[in-house]
C-alpha cells in the first residue's frame, strides 16, 4: 500500500498536511522528508488530517511524535484530526494521546482555532 | 496431531521471504489473501497485519549479523471452531535462524515518553493478539502469536 501525502498552507502560518493509505515502516520515511521540509519557522500550527488514512504502524507513529516534538520545540502546536477507528485505537494502545491535541472532526477543529484566534487578537495570548 | 474424537478443521499457508523491512508487502499479501479466503473479519484481519508488520520490522532489523541466513518464514493457521458457539482461533509463527533473541523479555513502559524503537512494537503486538511465545528450538527463533474471535 503507499502513502498519500496533500500539503496546503493556510493563512496564519497554519500548514495542513492530509494524509492517504497506509502510513507504515515502507512509507514513514516519504513523510519525515516532507515534514522536515514544510515544517519551517513560519508555521506555528501543523494540522495532520487523517481522514483518509486507513493503516497506521509504530514507524508512523514516531514520525508523527517527532512533529509534536519540533513544534513545542518552537513554541507551536501539532493538531490531530479526523482519527478513524483502527487509527485511534493504535494511539491508544501506546497511550499517545494524552498530551496530544485530537480533535474529532473539521468542525471541532475549527471551533479551536477560531477561539484561539480571538485570543490571540484579545490580547490573551 | 489431529486425534479422532475431537475432529478440528485447520487452514494453512507458509511462506518465506529474505528478512529485509523491504518484504513486509509480501507477507501482507500473503495475509490479506489468506485471511479473505478464511472469512476473517476486517477489523481482526487489520490488526493482525499490524501485528505481523511490528514482527516483522523487529526480526528483519535486530535478528541478523553478517552473512547469517535472512530466510523468515511465516506460518499462518486458522483453527475453525468445532461448534457453532465457539470461537476460531488464528496463529502466526514467524521462525528464523538468527541471533537468539526474545522480543517478550522487555516489560511495557508506563508511557509513550519510555517507547524506545523497537519497546512500541512489541506493546503493540501484545495488544492486539491474546498470546505470545517465544521459544528457541533447534537454533532457530520461534515466535507465535494467536489471536480469536467469534466467527460471524
Amino acid at each position: 500500500m503507499s502513502l498519500e501525502i496533500s500539503i496546503t498552507d493556510q493563512p496564519g502560518g497554519l500548514k495542513r498536511i492530509a494524509l492517504g493509505g497506509s502510513l507504515d515502516t515502507d512509507t514513514a520515511p516519504q513523510l519525515q522528508q516532507e515534514i522536515d521540509s514544510q515544517i519551517t519557522d513560519a508555521v506555528n500550527t501543523t494540522i495532520i488530517d487523517f481522514k483518509e488514512l486507513d493503516y497506521l504502524s509504530s514507524a508512523g507513529l514516531r514520525v508523527i511524535f517527532k512533529a509534536k516534538k519540533v513544534m513545542d520545540n518552537a513554541g507551536g502546536k501539532l493538531l490531530l484530526v479526523n482519527l478513524q477507528p483502527q487509527i485511534k485505537k493504535v494511539f491508544e494502545i501506546i497511550k499517545a494521546l494524552d498530551g496530544m491535541n485530537v480533535f474529532k472532526d473539521q468542525d471541532e477543529m475549527d471551533a479551536y482555532l477560531t477561539d484561539m484566534q480571538n485570543k490571540v487578537k484579545d490580547g490573551d495570548i | 496431531m489431529i486425534s479422532s474424537n475431537t475432529p478440528s478443521v485447520i487452514d494453512q499457508r507458509t511462506v518465506n521471504v529474505e528478512g529485509l523491512v523491504s518484504n513486509c508487502q509480501r507477507l501482507f499479501d500473503e495475509w490479506e489473501s489468506f485471511a479473505v479466503d478464511a472469512g476473517i473479519p476486517a477489523d481482526v484481519r487489520h490488526e493482525l497485519k499490524l501485528a505481523i508488520e511490528e514482527t516483522f520490522v523487529n526480526i528483519a532489523s535486530y535478528a541478523f549479523d553478517g552473512n547469517m541466513d535472512r530466510t523468515v518464514e511465516m506460518k499462518l493457521t486458522h483453527h475453525y471452531a468445532e461448534e457453532r458457539s465457539h470461537q476460531d482461533t488464528i496463529t502466526i509463527s514467524f521462525l528464523d535462524h538468527g541471533i537468539a533473541f526474545d522480543p517478550l523479555a522487555k516489560s511495557a513502559p508506563e508511557d509513550q515518553e519510555s517507547f524506545d524503537e523497537g519497546g512500541m512494537g512489541i506493546h503493540l503486538i501484545r495488544s492486539l493478539t491474546e498470546q505470545q511465545d517465544y521459544r528457541r528450538i533447534d537454533q532457530r527463533n520461534v515466535f507465535t502469536l494467536s489471536r480469536s474471535y467469534t466467527p460471524q
